[in-house]
């Protein structure tokens, strides 16, 4: 059975309501973004989907390249999720277990980064994981935050202070 | 400067020159630079890591419901996407019958090519 | 004579009526050219024919994988109205396939519309025991009715049909011989 015919627009296309290509370009940022701060891949399935829709709800509200929108709602609803919660969860990693033998690879620090995200409080999570993951500037951080720069540089520092105190202390 | 004014500025990224200068004395301060640097490595690798197919689930009780159904379909296109994750949990339509494969036509502006994309319901949802 | 014009002409009039009702008659056979392709996010260059260079275009404006690879093709040609279907092994990962369908149907003229019931695609792998296959274990598989236009490229695919979380995805050409 087929659910709906959609006629897609044509790739160069400057249509307004680029609903699916926006989707189609930015689920991947989303749904990453929505993993580093829930610390569960299906916390951020569920977000990503929030996101979207409300994108589709707002669609000819939104400008054609919706990123920072995307952004800022993305970490609202994570934000929003966190307070329902109240922990973040980690995914079970029981197959990465830590090899302390082992020189201190790349990887091991990649598990290890991402453990001590999880622990960081809510504010300075965002901040970092939208700064040095998704490489925005602290401009940009400032305006999807809704805070100064001068917040973001000192949640970013202490952020990243914080979780080379986490990895330096596994090892 | 000490450690507790050098470290901060070690975190916003900033090398003054009285940074340098103290970094070249204290070897603790050396090794939490090392450390950041390291993670801020580990931390742009992550940007690259595919995430998932995503599956929108159709709200229920819309009032216009082909206009949902095209949203779904178009929202289940824009997330496809490789996946190595556990199986998709959540049914794309909660008004089809759940064990019957959904199927989404798309005409591109190539009049040549038509796509049919199946998406199969999970069992037992 | 004229009940022998009558019967003729009328003989003549059936058999001119039942070649308009049943297009099918002209037609000999429904060549289907099908292209077996995967999606996949491994950063590489598409491999695949020439021939589907705009169809991996419009693959890739609407999908992410990253690139697209020509698994297999073949041919298969039926009558109207008969069920048809083939298998094979995948060159590269020695995959096992079934593909058919259960009937195909023709409408229209030039260019026809092809109709296929239960158009059906199994991959599989086999389970070998003391050099012997004993069972073929069932990776993914696609079955689904579709309605092509004679020379359009009309793809058919799923996600994840593995552990890397690969497309299936099928290019179809219909071709009517007459």
């Amino acid at each position: 059975m087929t659910v709906a015919e959609l006629a897609l627009p044509a790739v160069a296309s400057d249509s307004p309501d680029g609903f699916e290509r926006a989707v189609a370009e930015h689920q991947q940022m989303v749904q990453r973004v929505a993993y580093r701060l829930l610390g569960r891949l299906e916390d951020a399935q569920d977000a990503a989907q929030e996101v979207f829709l409300r994108l589709y709800r707002n669609r000819n509200r939104v400008r054609p390249d919706p990123k920072a929108w995307l952004y800022r709602v993305t970490v609202n609803v994570c934000r929003d999720q966190l307070r329902r919660r109240r922990t973040v969860a980690l995914e079970d990693r029981s197959d990465a277990a830590p090899d302390p033998e082992r020189a201190l690879a790349m990887e091991e620090r990649k598990r290890l980064v991402v453990e001590g995200l999880a622990t960081l409080p809510e504010r300075e999570r965002a901040a970092v994981v939208l700064r040095d993951i998704e490489g925005l500037s602290t401009a940009e951080v400032a305006e999807i935050l809704g805070v100064e720069e001068v917040t973001v540089r000192s949640h970013v520092s202490s952020a990243r202070l914080r979780l080379a105190k986490y990895v330096r202390s596994r090892l | 400067m000490n450690c507790e004014v050098c470290q901060p500025l070690l975190g916003s990224g900033e090398r003054s020159d009285a940074v340098e200068e103290h970094l070249r004395a204290c070897p603790e301060c050396q090794a939490v630079d090392r450390d950041l640097s390291a993670n801020a490595i580990a931390l742009e690798t992550l940007r690259s890591e595919a995430m998932p197919a995503l599956v929108m689930k159709i709200p229920r009780r819309r009032p216009y419901g082909w206009v949902a159904a095209a949203a779904a379909a178009g929202l289940l296109i824009g997330m496809l996407a490789p996946r190595n994750a556990p199986p998709v949990r959540r049914a794309v339509s909660s008004h089809l019958n759940k064990t019957e494969p959904l199927r989404i036509k798309m005409l591109t502006p190539d009049p040549d090519v038509v796509i049919y994309w199946i998406v199969e319901s999970p069992q037992g949802e | 004579m004229k009940p022998i014009i009558w019967l003729a002409a009328a003989a003549a009039a059936l058999v001119w009526g039942q070649e308009k009702a049943s297009p099918d008659a002209a037609i000999k056979n429904v060549e289907l050219t099908v292209y077996l392709l995967s999606g996949t996010q491994a950063a590489a260059s598409d491999d695949v024919p020439q021939d589907l260079a705009s169809t991996v275009k419009q693959l890739h404006s609407v999908f992410s994988y990253k690139s697209y690879k020509l698994s297999d093709s073949l041919v298969l040609r039926g009558r109207p109205g008969d069920t048809a279907g083939t298998s094979g092994i995948l060159p590269e990962s020695g995959l096992h396939y079934n593909f058919g369908y259960r009937r195909v149907q023709v409408s229209g003229g030039k260019p026809y519309m092809v109709h296929i019931d239960f158009l059906h695609i199994a991959l599989s792998s086999p389970i070998s025991r003391d050099g012997k296959v004993i069972n073929n274990n069932e990776l993914a598989s696609i079955t689904t009715s579709l309605d092509l236009a004679e020379g359009q490229k009309t793809v058919v695919g799923k996600s994840s049909f593995n552990n890397a979380g690969d497309a299936l995805i099928l290019v179809i050409v219909p071709k009517v011989i007459e």
